[in-house]
């Protein structure tokens, strides 16, 4: 699978990926885009380096494994939804505003933080399952950790 | 109370359930946090079913919460009513019982990895399945519980175990994929899924006809997943090549909801509907009467702890569902129904801790003998005579001796039969009760009275057993013993209070029955009203008709 | 269109009977997705247009530029639990496969019996 091409390729891709699934992210709010989307750009992203630098180099470039990001990304969202009841509001119920003109008037939610919790959910989970399946076709004869 | 605080049931266990993954490698931790976790739970179950029951009215007995503050029917709506808290009480103390099993008896082999968080998950699913107020999130709840079963399905797979997973998951998808396109099409013709507007809906009789069969398609989607006859088959295969601790789990919990799910769906939204009941009441009986007796029978003729006991959670289900059904009846008296409805309730709240003590017995016994083969063991009186009370005690509840607890349930569904006058499925529910009691009593004397057979484990199988950390030459079942006390604690409370325990499934039962309360603190008032102006319409025209005539 | 979505629907299903009706596994397990991805599409075709019902958040008088969002949003998470779903079944045919060596049910089935 890894070639000059797509390794060279992927020092583009890889980090434009990345900054792609960002902007999308903080676009969610209105428009189409949000966490979900962000998150699968972002997986993309990291399966591409994964297919061209292999998963060793993968696993050094994340600063956490898969499995914490998940848990990580489910404690920001559920803490999101939970932090409305010490207001005595029901939960999940968000905040707005904006911020001054100096960004832009740019329009901040507390669901930006439940967002980037779905983003690091599945980020975490695509990347650890394709990370899980894909130990089949590189390594056949080494017996696969079932992590 | 804050009734906003009823989230708790979910966001309690998948708190637990993240900290488990976090703490992965830390077994002990896992143990002691999820405990921690568990009881706080309970605690909270307790807190909400004192809250419900001591509420002064039935519109204030019902806890609900709009999640982010949109309104009902557009947004999220979740509720603990008289029947969620006690569903969640029973459920969270039987957890915490399987809890202790699991994490003192069960080998690494099966309690490794991930095993702590998906048994928070589960709990998770099923707690999301007792509070919801919409069919949708329903659905997604159903998904969280059984994606986590398929994955305790598979853990420390034998071969057996793996080729009944793939029917049991692939069983359980296709339901689902029923499922979700049921709850599509139910949608395209209702425009709501909110429970209590679909119940308004029926109330008001506005239901569309051709909403009938979707309707039905719920039944054979929930009744799939209850195991009620003709969709069973896949229960008795599946559940015995399971570990004591999870088979418990998986008895208690998963089924229990599908019957949750049938008194909530059927009694509360649709039974108001005369259309819906002349179509399902019928359909329900006979089930019930084909369920109850033909599990029962095929209990009997089993020859091993597990396959028995899985049989039967087919043959207990009937009864509940006769209680559904006899609640569902057109023309019987509200009176009538509610108790039928009451006796549905506390069959299944008997159940769920029963059934799972037996369980729970059983694995102890293989860890005491090495076998849960009827034909292989024996004496186990003399060797674990504590062990062989508390299973004595446990039997005799599930085959309805008084004044154990399960007496009760079928003496309520059994009266209520007759004031209905279902002669048939009446004489059935008696004929099961003296076949189970047949079943529990070939376990007694099999496996507690006989004296232990000649033939007794051959030495490799013996190995081979103490290898696979299923049987241990000195057997330490100090937690195991715990869970089974705490169940049948639970279980005897039920038979000598039963007034108490009974009276609060009557409140349940009430507000299913009428669900005008539910509908007032979810909707608000104006929709009550809305209902009243209806019905006096409704009235006014059968006068108009009548003096026409 | 909505006859044309309602016998795509019947095609769809059709195959994935005529899969799930296999005896090797991973022709099963795809007619199962195959299914999901049918159920997704008659979920879409029964979902009504919202003329006539008021949804929560406009006046009324864009209504027909709009379609219900809602049976979007359940299909949206049908897919999201589908993917999950496909994923783990996946992983157990993998596993499956380096234990058993085989995916047919008959040869699973023989194995059991000793």
């Amino acid at each position: 699978m890894s070639t000059t091409i797509l390794r060279t390729a992927s020092r583009f891709i890889v980090p434009l990926g990345l900054l792609f699934a960002f902007f999308i992210y903080f676009k969610g709010h209105q428009t189409p885009g949000g966490g979900f989307v962000g998150g699968l750009v972002a997986s993309v992203s990291l399966v591409v380096h994964r297919m061209a630098m292999g998963g060793k180099s993968l696993e050094r470039m994340l600063p956490i494994r898969e499995r914490t990001m998940i848990a990580i990304g489910l404690l920001c969202a559920v803490g999101t939804g939970t932090a409305a009841l010490f207001f005595g509001l029901p939960f999940f119920t968000s905040n707005h505003g904006y911020l001054s003109d100096a960004f832009d008037n740019f329009e901040w939610a507390t669901v930006m933080v439940f967002d980037l919790g779905v983003m690091l959910v599945v980020t975490g989970v695509v990347v650890g399952m394709i990370d899980a399946l894909s130990i089949e076709t590189e390594e056949p004869d080494k017996e696969g950790s079932s992590r | 109370m804050n009734p906003h605080l009823i989230i708790l049931f979910v966001i309690l266990p998948m708190a637990a359930g993240i900290v488990s993954v976090l703490l992965h490698s830390f077994k002990q931790a896992q143990r002691v946090v999820g405990l921690l976790f568990l009881l706080a739970n309970a605690a909270c179950a307790a807190w909400a079913l004192a809250t419900v029951v001591t509420a002064p009215d039935a519109v204030s007995r019902i806890l609900t919460s709009q999640m982010g503050n949109w309104p009902a029917p557009f947004g999220i709506t979740i509720v603990v009513d008289p029947l969620s808290a006690i569903m969640l009480t029973v459920s969270s103390v039987t957890c915490v019982a399987v809890f202790i099993y699991c994490s003192t008896q069960l080998p690494t082999r099966f309690a490794g990895g991930y095993f702590y968080a998906l048994f928070h998950l589960l709990m998770m699913g099923v707690q999301w399945a007792f509070i919801t107020g919409d069919l949708f999130n329903l659905f997604v709840a159903f998904e969280i519980m059984l994606m986590a079963s398929y994955v305790l399905f598979v853990v420390g797979t034998t071969r057996e175990q793996v080729r009944q997973a793939y029917k049991y998951i692939l069983l359980n998808l296709l339901g689902s994929t029923l499922f979700v396109t049921a709850l599509g099409w139910l949608y395209g013709q209702l425009g709501t899924l909110n429970m209590a507007d679909m119940s308004r809906m029926a109330m008001m009789g506005t239901l569309p006809k051709s909403s009938i069969p979707v309707i039905a398609l719920l039944l054979v989607v929930f009744g799939g997943k209850t195991a009620i006859f003709p969709l069973w088959f896949w229960l008795p295969d599946a559940y015995h090549t399971l570990p004591a601790g999870i088979v418990g789990l998986f008895a208690a919990l998963l089924t229990k909801v599908g019957a949750y799910v049938l008194i909530r769906v059927f009694v509360m939204i649709f039974g108001p509907s005369q259309e819906v009941s002349q179509v399902l009441v019928p359909v329900l009986m006979i089930s019930a009467g084909v369920t109850m007796f033909l599990g029962v029978l095929g209990a009997v003729s089993m020859h091993t702890v597990r396959r028995i006991l899985s049989i039967h959670i087919i043959s207990q289900v009937g009864y509940m569902v006769m209680g559904i059904g006899m609640g569902m009846t057109i023309g019987a008296a509200t009176g009538s129904k509610e108790l039928a409805v009451a006796g549905a309730i506390f069959f299944v709240i008997h159940n769920m801790a029963v059934k799972c003590c037996l369980f729970l017995c059983g694995g102890l016994m293989q860890t005491h003998a090495g076998s849960d083969d009827l034909d292989r063991i024996g004496g186990l009186l003399k060797k674990a005579p504590w062990l062989a009370t508390l299973f004595m005690i446990a039997a005799m509840s599930l085959a309805g001796l008084p004044p154990l607890s399960g007496f009760f349930g079928k003496f309520v569904l059994i009266r209520e039969a007759i004031t209905q006058e279902r002669w048939v499925v009446m004489t059935f529910a008696i004929l099961t009760s003296l076949f189970t009691l047949l079943s529990m009593l070939k376990i007694w004397s099999y496996g507690f009275w006989s004296p232990a057979p000649e033939v007794s484990l051959e030495k490799a199988d013996m190995r081979r057993a103490i290898s696979e950390g299923l049987m241990h030459e000195r057997p330490r079942i100090a937690g195991g013993m715990v869970a089974v006390v705490l169940l049948v604690g639970v279980s005897l409370s039920m038979g000598l209070g039963a007034q108490k325990y009974l009276d609060i499934s009557t409140l349940a039962a009430q507000s299913l029955v009428n669900p005008e309360p539910y509908i007032e603190a979810v909707l608000g008032k104006e929709r009550i009203r809305e209902i009243e102006a209806s019905r006096l319409q409704a009235s006014r025209l059968t006068m108009d008709t009548e003096g026409v005539r | 269109m909505t006859v044309l979505t309602a016998i795509l629907v019947g095609l769809i299903f059709a195959c994935s009977a005529y899969m799930m009706l296999g005896r090797e596994l991973k022709g099963v397990c795809m007619g199962v997705f195959l299914l999901g991805h049918g159920a997704n599409l008659a979920i879409l075709a029964s979902s009504r247009s919202p003329v006539g019902l008021i949804p929560p958040v406009l006046d009324g008088s864009a209504l027909s530029r709009y379609v219900d969002p809602l049976p979007q949003a359940l299909i949206l998470t049908a897919i999201v639990i589908g993917f999950a779903v496909q994923a783990f079944l996946l992983t157990l045919l993998v596993l499956t496969w380096r234990r058993q060596e085989t995916l047919e049910l008959s040869e699973l089935a023989e194995e059991q019996s000793h």
